[in-house]
């Protein structure tokens, strides 16, 4: 199994940490509401093992991929919100501008917004911060069972894919979701070893 | 005097249904027109040639960006407003749409973001 040392750990946790930087801004102006931020937990896992990560497993969710590619190699971003919560964020960030009873039909397309959004903004920070330039492609939306989010992932050769869980909860509400990365092993260690030479200089 | 019209190019409904909102709002007498695509938009301007304010996307799907649409637009509208919506200001995209003479907007969008750009 891949491992990934101490120093290895931190520097990407703190990669993803800062990059989420202006993230919970735009989606807190996206809603009007707040959003609280975990510090990120960073998992390297097989696809076996990330199908049985708590709180997602069974569950059923809705979920936006920014597949991206560049230096770092190729990966996805992920913003995963729980079925039940996914009209009620839809709602929160459209109540401006449709009738209530419209939300469910902009249901897709206002989560694809708001994970296009989300996501190009941390990924341009991850750009910025590891000196690499990263492309991203129009973003996909999923609707299902979580597991089969995971079982549709090619697993890569050596099986072992990085999860950075950050949650996020609406001030005040029981909505919560969740942002994820997968990135193939080779890519995570070119990725630390960058930023510990960052931060040796 | 006949009534301006602006043109929102956006694959994302939400997106076309919020900027027509913060339009009309302001300018309740404007006619707005939409296209998803920027093939889609060439086909509107076929029928309504004459635009007061272009909002673009950059990234849509199809092989033109709203960069390059942009481009092609800044050479045909010499004086009209094109602003370019998009969720990832890179800064070479940043520095090529100073070049062509378009701004930008950084979603999401708001009227604070918008409204400047048609004044």
């Amino acid at each position: 199994m891949n491992s990934l040392s101490e120093i290895e750990k931190d520097s990407l946790c703190e990669l993803f940490n800062i990059s989420l930087g202006g993230a919970a801004k735009l989606m807190g102006e996206m809603i009007s509401d707040e959003i609280l931020l975990t510090v990120p937990s960073l998992q390297l896992i097989t696809t076996e093992e990330a199908k049985n990560i708590e709180h997602l497993a069974n569950q059923d969710v809705c979920t936006i991929e920014q597949k991206f590619v560049g230096g770092i190699g190729e990966g996805s971003a992920f913003l995963l919100f729980h079925k039940s919560s996914s009209l009620e964020i839809v709602r929160m960030m459209m109540k401006d501008y449709i009738a209530l009873n419209e939300v469910s039909q902009f249901e897709k397309d206002a989560l694809s917004e708001i994970g296009n959004i989300i996501l190009n903004a941390i990924l341009s920070n991850l750009a910025k911060l590891s000196n690499y330039k990263i492309e991203t492609n129009v973003p996909e939306f999923f609707a299902g069972r979580y597991e089969d989010l995971i079982i549709q992932r090619n697993p890569q050769k050596d099986n072992s894919i990085l999860l950075v869980f950050i949650d996020y909860k609406l001030k005040g509400k029981d909505i919560k979701g969740y942002i994820f990365f997968i990135l193939n092993f080779d890519s995570i260690k070119n990725l630390s070893r960058v930023l510990i030479e960052k931060l040796k200089q | 005097m006949s009534q301006k019209k602006a043109l929102i190019v956006d694959d994302s409904t939400v997106t076309r249904l919020m900027i027509r909102k913060i339009i009309l709002d302001k300018f309740p007498n404007w006619e707005i027109l939409e296209a998803n695509s920027a093939d889609n938009a060439k086909s509107v301007l076929v029928d309504h040639p004459n635009i007061d304010f272009f909002s673009l996307d950059q990234n849509m799907p199809g092989d033109i960006s709203g960069l390059d649409l942009a481009e092609e637009l800044r050479n045909k509208y010499k004086k009209t407003k094109i602003v370019l919506v998009t969720a990832n200001i890179q800064d070479a995209i940043k520095n090529r749409a100073l070049s062509i003479g378009i701004d930008f907007v950084e979603k999401p969008v708001s009227p604070e973001k918008i409204l400047p750009h048609l004044d």
